[in-house]
């Protein structure tokens, strides 16, 4: 059952009229231009046990993403891929109203929209994850924790899969006879990327449309809608967010936005993860 | 760690696995107030393992019904991360989560002069980003530096470590081949300056001399371990009165 | 006894029960003084209390610093409102029960609670007690219903003048202790 969410923070409500007023001048009441991103870092390796572990701060909203490989039997539909899964969790760290418990709608919603990015893009080679074709496979778990929440997790949830899938190595295997050995103690070959994905978001408050909203904007945004891109400008997902509705021509600018947003956000990647 | 032999823990100069003397802590690296939306944070590294703390509170409970009327009410989760260990482990809490939830909860509970908040409720929350022995430690600690840090008033901070046997040798602060093959393991939690424990654990095996050898060792570890965290606390506030 | 002015630490002795009476941030046990918190040490020399300064205050201990708090008027009783509070002065915090009661809205007699707030407000409003629940007052020229909804119709409403709402939908006009009211252009 999924319920109209209560317990709202109100001070959004309350500034939504200067907000409005800040944006007619061009300006948001954070400092940011309608279209500029927050700064992305990201520190590869964070979580050590981890075959591969990006910690993300999109400005205050900090994620850790974590890897790990484990042999499992393919499924019967794909018998010469590998899997993947994706988790996300909104811990109770990150912010005043989340509870200990299984992933509530949010964090599953997130989990969902996360997976089909990865997943629809291609961005990971599945098929190079077989160990013997038919029978043995790596199952890929990807899981997300959202350690601070301050807007825009989503965005931050994918570099977080992203980097720390690239900051992957899949375990050594070793040729015995007929059979392949896993030695999961030496680190192999990187995970078979093909290239990375990157969410944007754009949220819609009154007439005026923003990239990467924080928490306060959050807050009072109409709706929102996320647009997964690859590097070719390909679009390999969207999900509208909220309440409220566009229309066919907001969507249109929407995509355009997003899509410009993409290539930046996708530079500043490829720089940071070092990669051509 | 998968081998199934048990490796020789003390060598023969005398040091450990990890190079360490028997009476040598592990590295440790400590932070306050790394998150912006928590009332108080930290992050405690002891070797390899690395923990996240924060507090929430004291604030209005919610259920009511849990509500105490003369004190606070605290809830603590303690929480592996699924890439914190060697094999994934599931997200869901397991047994094991739940007790070391509860003894961390006991432990901070003596330390926080919880009867200046009456019905209301202080939420801690720490997540294990790396386990590597001594998780439960490490977490109590982090905790107890998170409360510190969001401004709620305690007896003493916490300091703690374990000690163990060894190849016949008592030593400080268990790695994990000693923590997995050691003879025994003790979790000892102080409040150094009032002189109490508030957590004791141990399984294994020791004389009674032994015991008392290592409860010594421990309590010196703690003496070192308490003047890190009182660093720690002093930096933050010196830093909090030149922003100021 | 330590010196004033002093950096303190939990657990450290501050003096003894026979010559202070433990102040804020301070515990007794067993007939010593100790810190219970990161700070100054500060001796009250007139009342003989021993003190802690600390730089951080805890939430609900803010509400004691707190110029005014946001809350929604969730529901109106005979005398009084009962309040959701939501924010401790721009900081968002779980729900804190609020009341208030008709005789705390201004200095001017007001004959009913609904001619200040009604349900579903959003006010700005002061504590004057500081354990849940807690007891709010509007007197004071900033305090008083920041956002509100048309009881009619739903709509947005606007400032009319000191005391009066308008709804720029059907023209209802409605009577409130207005605070820093949010809203004065019509359509946002």
């Amino acid at each position: 059952m999924s319920v109209t969410p209560s317990n709202e923070n109100i001070i959004p409500l309350i500034k939504k009229e200067s907000m409005l007023v800040s944006l007619e001048h061009g300006i948001r009441q954070n400092g940011r231009k309608p279209f500029e991103y927050r700064p992305i870092s990201i520190t590869l390796g964070y979580a050590k046990k981890a075959d591969g572990s990006a910690l993300v701060k999109l400005g205050d909203t900090t994620v850790l993403a974590g890897v790990k490989l484990e042999e499992e039997q393919p499924f019967e539909d794909t018998p010469n891929q590998g899997n993947l899964v994706v988790n996300v969790e909104l811990l109770p760290l990150a912010y005043e109203t989340f509870e200990p418990g299984p992933p509530d709608e949010n964090a599953i919603e997130l989990s969902r929209v996360v997976d089909r990015s990865l997943r629809d893009s291609k961005s990971i080679d599945l098929t190079k994850l077989v160990i013997e074709p038919g029978k043995r496979v790596w199952t890929v778990w990807v899981d997300i924790y959202v350690l601070d929440y301050s807007g825009n997790v989503l965005d931050a949830s994918t570099i977080a899969a992203i980097a720390a899938l690239y900051d992957t190595k899949l375990p050594k295997l070793l040729q015995e006879g007929d059979s392949i050995k896993v030695i999961k103690e030496e680190k192999g070959e990187r995970m078979p990327m093909n290239y990375p994905v990157v969410t944007v978001t754009v949220g819609k408050i009154g007439k005026y449309l923003i990239v990467d909203p924080d928490i306060e904007e959050e807050g009072i945004l109409d709706t929102r809608l996320s647009i997964s891109y690859t590097p070719d400008k390909r679009m390999v997902g969207i999900q509208k967010f909220g309440i409220g509705t566009f229309s066919m021509q907001e969507i249109d600018q929407v995509e355009s936005i997003a899509r410009q947003a993409s290539a930046k956000i996708l530079e500043e990647l490829k720089k940071q993860l070092g990669i051509g | 760690m998968s081998q199934n032999q048990k490796p020789k823990l003390i060598l023969e100069n005398g040091l450990r696995t990890d190079g360490r003397k028997p009476d040598e802590l592990r590295p440790m690296k400590m932070e306050i107030g790394v998150l912006k939306n928590a009332d108080g944070s930290s992050i405690i590294e002891v070797g390899n393992t690395k923990i996240i703390a924060a507090v929430y509170g004291p604030k209005e409970i919610h259920p009511r019904h849990l509500a105490l009327p003369g004190r606070a009410t605290i809830r603590v989760r303690y929480h592996m991360m699924p890439f914190s260990t060697d094999e994934r482990k599931s997200p869901s809490p397991s047994r094991r989560e739940i007790e070391i939830s509860k003894v961390i909860r006991e432990a901070l509970e003596s330390s926080i002069l919880v009867e200046q908040f009456p019905r209301s409720s202080i939420d801690v929350f720490m997540e294990v980003i790396q386990a590597d022995a001594g998780t439960r430690l490490a977490s109590l600690m982090a905790a107890s530096l998170a409360v510190v840090d969001a401004g709620i008033p305690v007896k003493d901070i916490i300091a703690a470590v374990a000690v163990g046997k060894a190849d016949g040798v008592i030593v400080l602060d268990l790695n994990e081949p000693e923590d997995m093959w050691g003879e025994a393991d003790l979790p000892v939690a102080m409040m150094p300056s009032i002189n109490q424990v508030n957590l004791i654990q141990m399984n294994g095996n020791l004389t009674p001399e032994e015991f008392k050898q290592a409860i010594d060792l421990a309590s010196r570890g703690i003496q070192t371990i308490y003047n890190m965290e009182k660093e720690t606390l002093k930096s933050k506030y010196i830093e909090f009165k030149e922003e100021s | 006894m330590r010196t004033q002015g002093e950096i303190t630490f939990p657990g450290e002795e501050l003096g003894v029960i026979e010559e202070f009476i433990p102040g804020e941030n301070t515990y007794e046990e067993d007939g010593f003084i100790r810190s219970a918190s990161v700070g100054k040490v500060f001796y009250d020399m007139i009342n003989r209390r021993s003190n802690v300064i600390s730089t951080k205050k805890s939430a609900i201990s803010g509400l004691k610093k707190a110029r005014y708090v946001y809350g929604t008027v969730i529901s109106i009783k005979e005398d009084s409102a009962l309040v959701n509070i939501s924010s401790i002065e721009d900081k968002f915090v779980t729900l804190i029960s609020g009341i208030l009661h008709v005789s705390q809205v201004s200095g001017k007699y007001i004959e009913t609670i609904t001619d200040a707030v009604k349900l579903g407000d959003i006010i700005r409003a002061k504590p004057i007690t500081f354990a849940s629940p807690v007891y709010l007052t509007l007197k004071g020229k900033d305090l008083g219903v920041v956002l509100a909804s048309c009881s009619i119709c739903g709509h947005l409403m606007i400032k009319a003048d000191e005391e009066h709402l308008k709804c720029p939908n059907c023209g209802n006009v409605e009577k409130r202790k207005i605070g820093n009211y949010m809203v004065k252009r019509n359509g946002s």
